[in-house]
């Protein structure tokens, strides 16, 4: 739908064409469409459409158009293409945000012009905490939590030494926080390593110096494709065989397509920590996965399902004011209450605007048709407040 | 009147004045129309314009391609964030804080790189930047890779309240002019000529008693702390800084700028960041094909170096023919037939691109593959279009063919003044004032109808002459 | 002890792959005074056709032999319809005239692959670790690298010293004109270092991605920078400068990531070293460049002649 939509425009670009004049909800869509991290922004672009043709391409009757801008995985193009839809006076939401770093650049022009911004994954926890905004919502996460619960399983397991890798960002940082927050064992050591548009991807004298730890456990942050190359060398160097890996966003329905694919054994059992996961017993999940899976042919990832319940979560708050897009505290009242059929479930906003909702285990496991995805083995913890929600003056 | 426009008629500084007056009353327009973002496109190209005139004074005029002029932006806009991070405010404080280290780490930097030539010098400003590019990212209680939020803007008193966008508007174009003006004066002084004569031949210079070395330093930290300026604002501007700005791409960018407006002109580079950022802007924008630009972007690049050295401001000058070779007994083409084989011209465009991107590439995209597949026909249907243009429009008229099909039909050819086949850079000159024609409404075709020459403005510009065919044999 | 073993040889395996993509670079600069910043397009490229012909034919090494004559082909076929008109023209058109070849190749494999990336598979015999005497485990690949590296170093030593297009090679380096004049067909011992340079460097590249998996868009801008940086420390045009500068880089590199945060906390405490460790260890490549040629302003082995 959207993308003959897309076409129209298109034609109507290129040959002078009179565009639609009807009143429409235009939602502004930032994520990453070039560069490799593209695999994550086009999860997310492909969900939000999934999203649309589920909802008829309505919201309170009027039609719906996304505009999707590409950020470049860069945060001065995720700035001016976040400026150019706040100028924009008849585009009401500003969503999307792979990345923190974007949407931290990003969040002050935003905010500024008074217009709803809802990050669809990007956690950044000051977002969550000191920077928090009636007007900034998120249905994803905080960045710490997924590994506070990570640290809590290797807990709950009985590692006692674990080696953390993790780019050096603030994500990473983030994450590292995290998983040192909760986990009560011994840390043999901590690699902060290059990211960004030169991101390191060999490994190899970080691994070495895991091995010389010691180290019962290697906990890593990987996103994209530094987790192929650092699942690989994992494998390669051997250390796969005498220590356990637990990971985050390192291993979800993006990568482990490409993971099954290059072969590579050792991610099928580990572990990882997630707020959702595919196998989830719902009704708006089972719909949303069985029909990304016809339709792109691989399970979407948490960034999809973020995506998919952002559009979801936007008609809620639209059709709460019964289409009027100028009554902003109704909306912002109905975005609070997060009345609609989430992929994950029920969850709640905490004061922060942050979800309160569960965290749970998931393991690698093959599926009927052979395909590599995640199941959820048990909850870590159930309606997880966020961890910043103190520092947040709201 | 021999010409509608006399020899010592100036498109140039009619070009610039206009254009000024223009900028002048953009954030009068953006109100009234609405289009807040006018404002700050407009600050965002004015930041790099700065940078890149900067550049240009030692890349353009003292032959020095520094490949890590980035790394000055990120000290500018760092030092305000800090700053304003630390609670330290004030703007003049910035500026000078900005400039004393700009000025320091240029001089260091500067007195070592310059120990080098060609691209050893290249590859050691380039690695000065990438260590202020690591320097940056470990900064982490100012944000590490991130960048940094500046939260509030420079506090320039009552008198300039940058708050106001449209206040930061206005200085940041007198800031440009500023630099503009002052590589101006240096350029023209004894200095400037040491720096330029050094370029080109420097054994002469040092034979003439002028220790290059020391001039060509002071030559870098000038340029360092010009472009530190531009930092500064352009962070006040984005209430932002990155590390990303020192980065070698950002410094590549900037050298493009140069080279697209015109590099040894003092207001080339402004006209190349304009122009870098429409095409970013505009192309990008296109449905389909727009995030793709990177590859039109390419090889326009390699075109730009190829045939168009003397960049933008070069051919707003006219082309220069001496006048002993002007031929006076061209036949020239009458108005009508010019008309029609512009009309035929256009037509196999329009029906060429209505094919190919309409009807082909469009129908093909409908049908239900891989994305970027369908993306990669589209691209290929654009490459035909824009392929068709480059030849129709540069190879031909600058080929023995002597004209676009448009003109070979209507049996007219197209000739430099002094009856030759036109130069590779007379075609670019003469698409490029087509262009600009285009801008002003067509107004540039009504030589067409009342000039003795019939010489519309791209003819004038380019020093052609659209004639009869066989007029210009002997 | 052990550790520091495992740290060389990781160094010099990191620092063979990046000989591999200088030494066409420094050939290519040094014989027709080109800077191709696009060379790093032939790495990405390599990989590429490398992973796929590995993924049709079903075979790692099947794949990397076929990867170089293709490689060489893209590059002859962008020497002879771009490069070629570039050869005579200032530095700064060829570092603009590449940039641009650049944004064009990343985009085009971009539409050809998707952003996705081509993933590597490898066969098991090259997926695991072989351990070194003394205990020290060292992945097959790596070591494979190393091998591979030394024979084309050798191969290229024998080449320039021992062979006649070697002679010509050289005589085109230090004189190109005289080379020239002599008779040589400059034109086409031009296109064809350049088309060997391109094969390496996309062998470079796809042996690359079997340690990172996948061939993905861009891949070949992160590294040319650090290629540059070993020509310049070694001197362009020099084949043994190269593959000294390499071995150097890749071992200050490695060792600067293993050790530095240790060395560090001996001077300041332990919160700041942990946070300047990983920046500077990113920088000192840069640091030993400027260093270097400050007190060598044309690398370590400087061309004799020009």
């Amino acid at each position: 739908m959207i993308k003959k939509l897309a076409i129209a425009t298109a034609g109507a670009t290129m040959f002078a064409l009179p565009a639609w004049s009807q009143e429409t909800v235009k939602i502004g869509f930032i994520t990453t469409l070039t560069t490799p991290a593209a695999v994550i922004g086009i999860q997310q672009k492909n969900a939000v459409e999934l999203a649309v043709e589920h909802i008829g391409g309505q919201m309170a009757g009027m039609d719906v158009e996304i505009l999707f801008e590409d950020d470049a995985f860069n945060p001065q193009s995720g700035r001016t293409a976040s400026e150019k839809l706040a100028n924009d006076p008849d585009v009401r939401f500003i969503t999307g945000y792979i990345w923190s770093h974007v949407m931290l650049a990003s969040a002050n022009v935003v905010l500024d012009s008074g217009k709803f911004m809802i990050t669809a994954n990007a956690g950044a926890s000051q977002m969550s905490g000191e920077a928090c905004n009636e007007n900034f919502f998120s249905t994803s996460w905080e960045n710490s939590q997924i590994p506070r619960a990570m640290g809590e399983v290797m807990n709950q397991r009985g590692v006692e030494s674990i080696y953390i890798m993790a780019p050096n960002y603030a994500a990473g940082k983030n994450m590292v926080e995290g998983v040192e927050a909760t986990f009560n064992g011994e840390i043999l050591g901590r690699d902060m390593t290059r990211w960004g548009a030169d991101a390191q991807l060999d490994f190899s004298a970080e691994l070495a110096k895991a091995r010389a730890s010691g180290a019962e456990a290697v906990f890593v942050f990987y996103p994209g494709r530094a987790g192929g190359a650092f699942v690989k060398q994992y494998e390669q160097s051997g250390l796969a065989e005498t220590t356990q890996l637990y990971t985050v966003f390192t291993v979800d329905g993006i990568s482990l397509p490409r993971f099954q694919e290059a072969g590579l054994n050792a991610v099928l059992g580990s572990y990882n920590t997630n707020y959702w996961s595919p196998d989830m017993d719902n009704a708006a999940n089972q719909r949303f996965v069985s029909d990304y899976l016809a339709k792109y042919g691989e399970y979407p990832a948490h960034y999809a399902a973020q995506a998919y319940d952002m559009v979801m979560l936007i008609k809620s708050a639209v059709e709460a004011v019964g289409g009027d897009l100028d009554d902003m505290d109704g909306m912002r009242e109905a975005l609070r209450a997060a009345d609609y059929a989430s992929t994950r479930g029920d969850y709640s906003y905490g004061s922060n605007n942050y979800p309160i909702q569960n965290f749970y285990l998931r393991e690698v496991v093959e599926d009927s048709e052979g395909r590599w995805t995640n199941q959820i083995v048990s909850t870590v913890y159930e309606a997880m407040e966020n961890p910043y929600i103190d520092q947040c003056p709201m | 009147m021999d010409a509608l426009f006399s020899r010592n008629f100036s498109y140039r500084a009619w070009f610039y004045g206009i254009a000024l007056i223009g900028v002048i009353l953009l954030p009068i327009y953006a109100d009234i129309s609405g289009q807040r973002n006018l404002i700050s496109f407009g600050m965002l190209i004015m930041s790099f314009a700065m940078a890149a005139a900067s550049l240009n004074l030692i890349l353009g005029f003292g032959g020095m391609i520094s490949f890590g002029h980035g790394a000055y932006l990120a000290i500018g806009g760092y030092t305000v964030g800090i700053s304003v991070a630390n609670g330290y405010t004030n703007g003049f404080g910035h500026l000078f804080l900005a400039l004393v280290l700009a000025a320091v780490f240029a001089l260091i930097t500067g007195a070592i790189s310059l120990k080098t030539k060609g691209v050893y010098f290249i590859m050691i400003t380039l690695a000065f930047a990438q260590m202020m590019f690591f320097g940056f990212t470990s900064l982490e209680e100012y944000g590490g890779d991130d960048g940094l939020i500046v939260n509030e803007r420079s506090d320039f008193g009552p008198l300039f309240d940058i708050e106001n966008d449209k206040v930061l508007y206005y200085v940041m174009l007198g800031a440009l002019l500023l630099i503009v003006y002052l590589i101006y004066k240096i350029v023209n002084s004894r200095f400037g000529s040491v720096i330029q004569g050094s370029k080109s031949n420097e054994p002469r210079m040092q034979a003439l008693g002028y220790g290059t070395y020391q001039y060509r330093l002071v030559c870098y930290v000038i340029s360092g702390v010009m472009c530190a300026l531009a930092g500064v604002l352009f962070a006040n501007y984005a209430n932002f800084v990155n590390p990303e700005d020192t980065a070698w791409r950002t410094s590549g960018e900037l050298i493009f700028m140069v080279v697209l407006g015109g590099m040894g002109s003092v207001l080339g580079p402004v006209l190349g960041a304009v122009t870098f950022f429409l095409i970013a802007e505009y192309v990008g924008d296109l449905p389909v094909v727009g995030i793709y630009w990177r590859i039109y972007f390419g090889p326009f690049l390699i075109l730009v170096v190829l045939f168009a050295r003397s960049g933008i401001d070069g051919w707003l000058g006219r082309y220069k023919i001496s006048a002993d070779a002007v031929r006076h007994d061209l036949l020239m083409a009458p108005g009508v037939k010019r008309f029609l084989a512009t009309a035929i011209d256009v037509g196999i465009l329009t029906a060429l691109s209505w094919i190919l991107i309409g009807v082909v590439g469009l129908n093909l995209m409908e049908l239900p593959k891989e994305e970027y597949h369908a993306d990669l026909i589209m691209i290929i249907c654009t490459y035909f279009v824009f392929g068709w243009v480059f030849v129709n429009h540069f190879i031909f008229p600058s080929s023995y063919r002597r004209g676009s099909v448009g003109k070979l039909i209507m049996g007219l050819r197209i000739v430099s003044a002094d009856g030759r086949t036109m130069t590779p850079a007379q075609a670019v000159q003469r698409n490029f004032g087509q262009l600009l024609n285009l801008g002003i409404l067509l107004l540039g075709y009504i030589g067409c109808l009342i000039d003795p020459n019939k010489l519309a403005l791209h003819d004038d510009l380019a020093g052609t002459r659209v004639i009869v065919r066989g007029s210009e044999d002997d | 002890m052990i550790l520091l073993i495992t740290q060389l040889i990781n160094g010099l395996q990191l620092g063979i792959l990046l000989f591999l993509l200088a030494a066409g670079l420094t050939l290519v600069f040094g014989i027709m005074d080109l800077v191709n910043l696009a060379h790093g397009s032939f790495y990405m490229i390599g990989a590429f056709i490398g992973a796929t012909m590995a993924a049709i034919t079903g075979s790692f090494l099947v794949g990397l032999v076929l990867a170089l004559p293709l490689a060489f082909l893209v590059g002859y076929i962008v020497e002879v319809t771009t490069l070629r008109t570039l050869y005579d023209r200032h530095h700064l058109d060829q570092v603009l005239a590449t940039f641009g070849l650049i944004l064009f190749f990343d985009t085009l494999l971009q539409l050809i692959w998707g952003p996705v990336g081509v993933a590597v598979v490898l066969p098991d015999y090259l997926n695991g670790f072989i351990t070194l005497p003394g205990d020290i485990p060292i992945p097959t690949i790596r070591l494979l690298i190393i091998a591979i590296g030394l024979l084309v170093a050798a191969f290229l030593y024998y080449l320039v010293v021992r062979t006649k297009m070697g002679m010509l090679i050289r005589a085109g380096a230090s004189n190109r004109t005289m080379a020239g004049a002599l008779g040589v067909d400059i034109k086409r011992l031009f296109t064809l270092v350049f088309g060997m340079g391109a094969a390496l460097a996309g062998l470079a590249g796809l042996m690359s991605t079997a340690i990172t998996t996948e061939a993905t868009i861009g891949m070949g801008n992160d590294i040319i920078i650090q290629a540059f940086v070993v020509i310049v420390i070694g001197g362009i045009g020099s084949i043994r400068g190269a593959f000294v500068a390499s071995i150097v880089v890749g071992l200050v590199d490695t060792l600067g990531r293993s050790y530095l945060d240790q060395l560090l906390k001996l001077f300041i405490t332990e919160q700041n070293a942990e946070t300047a460790a990983p920046a500077i260890a990113a920088m000192l490549i840069y640091i030993m460049m400027a260093a270097i040629l400050f007190f060598s302003p044309q690398g370590l082995f400087p061309p004799k002649t020009r």
